[in-house]
């Protein structure tokens, strides 16, 4: 019974030791993440999909943008700006505040479908259909 | 004249202050002593009241050997992640490796005998965890090529480790000289180290793994120990619904902390 009562002693200050430490929200790691996988790289569209027609462009000269680390953009078309990571109604965007070669403001937004440090997944939906972004980096 | 004054002057200051500086420092030295005599009685009361304490608890509990734990562990993942989602992608290709990878650790054990008949240890170690992760299933991004997986285990860990174990003598050797151990009993770490960012958003990884270990050791003639310990997970180290098994291989030695210090 003794030997049961100090694994049972045990446990408790383990359980206690749990108590004790915090567990810290993390609303924000989400966003943090992102830019991490995001920031500092060239995205090159490799896929895109509407409704169920694909379309691929590998191996053709194809669209791209940076994101670059200081939150500035630029991309094949000759659009710069600056871009943020934001989390609205639980669905990470990126909105991004551009201006076009003729200097004309243009500001859009995609959907985060997907991201990670190789592949990145957009979408965006114009009257009613969406359409998806298959980016990569090469 | 004045010189004669200011010279008597100053070689009565002279003495004067010598013989102060002197009672100063014979008072600072009692003051010393007596504060060292209060911190040792202090420390022989916290000592007293620990051992009978100790004595009142652990009363079955005898013939207690503290040794000095250290050595190499080797350990792996096992991850099933289900029908977990996040915004996140891992390619697999880079992370998938179904090997057990090298990390060390080092603590204090305690052995000695319940109610004289059973031997037993407590063990208590800080562990450098250092894991293989093996994703038994995968998700796809069609149209990309690939396997992927919406969660990325962390691979490294630091944990405290609390194991009692009891010992039954294996009868093969001279066992004056030589003796060969099996062990078993349960094991529970806790992480100590923060999740990585990639896990800070899912909050994935519980605070304490349990384990089943079992393991052998060998004695030689007391003067060290040899073991070799298997940390089964009894229950998944991430929530639901990820499950994770973490298992690992202790290769340890051991030594009486009587014959160090």
């Amino acid at each position: 019974m003794n030997l049961i009562s100090s694994i049972s002693k045990s446990v408790l200050l383990f359980t206690t030791l749990i108590l004790i430490s915090c567990n810290k929200d993390s609303t924000n790691d989400e966003i943090t993440l992102s830019y991490q996988y995001l920031a500092d790289k060239t995205w090159y569209l490799d896929y895109s999909q509407t409704d169920s027609l694909i379309k691929t462009y590998i191996g053709q000269s194809t669209y791209f943008i940076n994101f670059i680390k200081d939150r500035k953009t630029i991309d094949s078309d000759g659009f710069s700006g600056t871009y943020s990571v934001e989390k609205i109604n639980n669905q990470l965007q990126i909105h991004v505040q551009a201006v076009t070669k003729q200097l004309n403001p243009i500001e859009y937004i995609y959907n985060i479908e997907s991201i990670g440090s190789k592949h990145l997944v957009l979408s965006y939906t114009t009257g009613g259909t969406k359409t998806t972004l298959f980016y990569s980096i090469k | 004249m004045y010189k004669s004054l200011l010279l008597v002057f100053l070689i009565n200051s002279f003495i004067f202050s010598t013989v102060s500086f002197g009672q100063r420092n014979k008072q600072s030295a009692s003051d010393k002593e007596y504060l060292i005599q209060k911190e040792n009685r202090t420390i022989k009361s916290i000592k007293s009241s620990f051992k009978k304490s100790w004595g009142r608890t652990f009363i079955n509990f005898t013939k207690n050997e503290f040794s000095l734990v250290s050595g190499i562990n080797f350990s792996r993942q096992v991850i099933k992640t289900s029908n977990y989602n996040s915004n996140f992608n891992y390619l697999l290709s880079d992370f998938n490796k179904n090997v057990a990878k090298p990390g060390f650790y080092g603590g204090i054990r305690i052995d000695g005998m319940y109610k004289q008949k059973h031997s037993y240890s407590f063990l208590f170690t800080l562990n450098k965890l250092s894991t293989g992760t093996y994703y038994k299933d995968h998700k796809d991004i069609k149209p990309i090529v690939g396997e992927f997986s919406n969660f990325k285990g962390d691979e490294q860990f630091l944990t405290l480790n609390a194991a009692s174990h009891l010992k039954k003598i294996i009868p093969i050797f001279n066992a004056a000289k030589y003796k060969l151990s099996f062990v078993a009993g349960p094991s529970f770490d806790l992480r100590l180290s923060e999740a990585s960012i990639d896990n800070k958003v899912s909050s994935a990884y519980h605070k304490v793994f349990i384990n089943g270990d079992i393991g052998l050791e060998f004695d030689n003639q007391q003067f060290y120990t040899l073991f070799i310990h298997y940390q089964q997970g009894l229950t998944s180290i991430t929530k639901s619904p990820i499950k994770t098994n973490l298992n690992r291989f202790e290769l340890g030695f051991m030594i009486k902390a009587s014959d160090l210090f």
